[in-house]
């Protein structure tokens, strides 16, 4: 559904990516895994057209992306979830999730929809943004993705720094996300996290793709991702 | 006069004045909340609108309220065209990088002074008030049967002041309602909060910025419309309002629309009040140490939120 092939990319002259290849498919959860500064954030953002690539080929379902503007990207079907969140820190619940609305061709009932997921945010429409806790903001940026109807997902460490009983319900829904068809891309680092969701792992490191490891492959040779991630 | 009536019409004069630069300012203020540029040339395009206003008044002819209110629906939509196109032609070309778009500004203030100067001339000219009512006003007084109502010698104001007061109430209520009640409001919002994150939820970025200078200039111009009756057009009136507009969202708290209001009102009234009792002199200096404490004491403005 979603794929990169030989992706690079720099912020000016600091090469980031080079050489990033990833397809996920319909159904799956494609986790992206490498330490602190290896690029998966800079492969979201260019999946976003918030970095342009320099050489390389971005596609959903066979149309290409490269040459597409960053405001036209999330009409095409993909959700961002950023990491650190970035809410519109100023403005409401409501107003956050309208905006993904806006973003997508969901009617103004996917708002209920969103609430039927994360309860704890149909208490709080009116509270502005900064002032959720961050386990209700990471609630919010996952909800406020889902509100475009995406395709895609992407999720960039959706659970750092979230208590336990967070982390279980953004999982429990990532995971609905996955039974309900849509291609999810997580940006993982917790091992116990990769093994639980994954059904495809891309290794990334300095920028490049260093292979792809399937459920088999992680059940077979546990020690590899373990590896990679230097633990 | 009496202090009291003497108080009251130094606060309609401060609070005419206040209108005014709240229009003016907000534009500014609107501009570096949602680009974060400085537009040095804000006071510039407040002069196009006056000028702009003389030109379709004189245009329309007939009875100057006909005029006067064509100018005041056609002059902020011309400036603010033309404000777009700068955008387009000169903004965006560099990038909304924010010290390229200080000199170029300043460049474009440059230009649209001496083209004004060129095709209208050095000289003030009036645009007519749409009506020169003069209204009384009444003051208490201590009688023997108790409080009663008088109206004092010189106690009065042009029917046209008060009229300027509540339009600009008028639109800063609309900006308000557009800002929080519509899509478009929405949509400046999430490009001020995070230019990336709006990106990346579909808004068009680039098209919201020449909007968003398109407004500002268009709201620096009715400004512009509502003092001309009082004030006359001037190719190098700019310089006042961009100069007391900065010290407002400095006072404010930049990019905070509420905070723009209230220091126009403190400005305008300290204004109104030092200009009436004192001196005008006086009064640009108390602005401008107004403008030191608050630097001093409250850098993000007295609504402004620290930066993180
Ligand atoms: N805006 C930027 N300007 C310059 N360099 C950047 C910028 N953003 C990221 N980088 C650099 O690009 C590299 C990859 O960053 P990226 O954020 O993609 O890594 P990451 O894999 O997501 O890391 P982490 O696990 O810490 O989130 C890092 O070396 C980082 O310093
Ligand atoms: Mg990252």
């Amino acid at each position: 559904m979603l794929e990169l092939a030989g992706v690079h990319a720099a912020y000016g002259r600091v090469k980031v990516l080079a050489g990033v290849d990833l397809a996920a498919r319909a159904g799956e959860i494609h986790c992206l895994a490498g330490r602190n500064g290896a690029g998966k954030t800079t492969t979201l953002r260019a999946v976003m057209g918030l970095v342009v690539p320099g050489a390389g080929r971005i596609a959903l379902d066979g149309a290409d992306l490269t040459g597409v503007p960053a405001h036209r990207i999330a009409a095409r079907g993909i959700g961002y979830v950023p990491q650190g969140r970035r809410l519109f820190p100023d403005m409401t619940v409501a107003e956050n999730l309208e905006m993904g609305r806006r973003a997508g061709t969901a009617g103004p009932g996917i708002r209920d929809r969103m609430i039927g997921l994360f309860p704890r945010l149909g208490e709080r429409l009116d509270q502005r943004a900064h002032s959720l806790s961050g386990g209700e903001q990471q609630m919010l940026a996952v909800a406020r993705a889902l509100s475009l109807e995406p395709r895609v997902l992407l999720l960039d460490e959706p659970t750092e720094g979230l208590q336990p009983s967070m982390t279980a319900l953004i999982r429990d829904v990532t995971l609905r996300m996955r039974d309900a068809g849509l291609a999810v891309v997580l940006v993982e680092s917790r091992i116990d996290a990769i093994t639980a969701l994954a059904d495809r792992v891309t290794l990334i490191d300095t920028g490049r793709t260093r292979g792809t490891l399937t459920r088999a492959d992680l059940a077979a040779d546990p020690a590899r991702l373990r590896r990679h991630l230097g633990v | 006069m009496e202090f009291g009536p003497h108080l009251m019409l130094a606060l309609l004069e401060g609070a005419v004045t206040s209108a005014v630069l709240a229009l003016t300012a907000m534009g500014l203020s609107l501009v570096f909340g949602v680009m974060r540029v400085v537009n040095v040339a804000h006071g510039a395009f407040f002069m196009l609108g006056a000028v702009a206003a003389w030109w379709i008044a004189q245009l329309v002819g007939a009875h100057p309220a006909l005029g006067f209110a064509a100018a005041l629906l056609a002059a902020p939509l011309l400036v603010g065209a033309g404000a777009m196109l700068a955008d387009r032609l000169i903004l965006a070309r560099v990038g909304y990088d924010p010290e390229r778009t200080i000199v170029a500004t300043i460049g474009l203030m440059y230009v649209i002074e001496q083209t004004v100067l060129m095709g209208f001339g050095p000289d003030a000219r009036p645009v007519a008030p749409p009506f020169d009512a003069r209204i009384a006003l009444p003051w208490v007084e201590r009688t023997a049967e108790g409080l009663a109502l008088y109206w004092p010698w010189g106690l009065s104001i042009t029917a046209y002041k008060l009229f300027v007061i509540a339009a600009a109430a008028a639109i800063l209520a609309g900006l308000w309602a557009l800002m929080t009640r519509t899509g478009a409001g929405l949509v400046m919002r999430a490009t001020q909060q995070d230019r990336d994150m709006a990106r990346a939820f579909g808004v068009p970025v680039s098209r919201v910025f020449a909007r968003v200078f398109g407004l500002g200039a268009a709201l620096a111009a009715m400004g512009a419309v509502l003092v001309v009756p009082i004030q006359q057009a001037h190719y190098l009136m700019g310089g006042d309002p961009l100069l007391l507009s900065f010290i407002v969202v400095i006072i404010g708290g930049l990019g905070s629309l509420p905070g723009t209001v209230v220091a126009a009102l403190l400005i305008g009234m300290t204004d109104g009040i030092v200009s009436v009792f004192l001196s005008p002199t006086l009064a640009k200096i108390v602005a401008t140490l107004a403008v030191a404490l608050v630097l001093v004491f409250r850098p993000q403005g007295l609504m402004g939120r620290a930066r993180a």
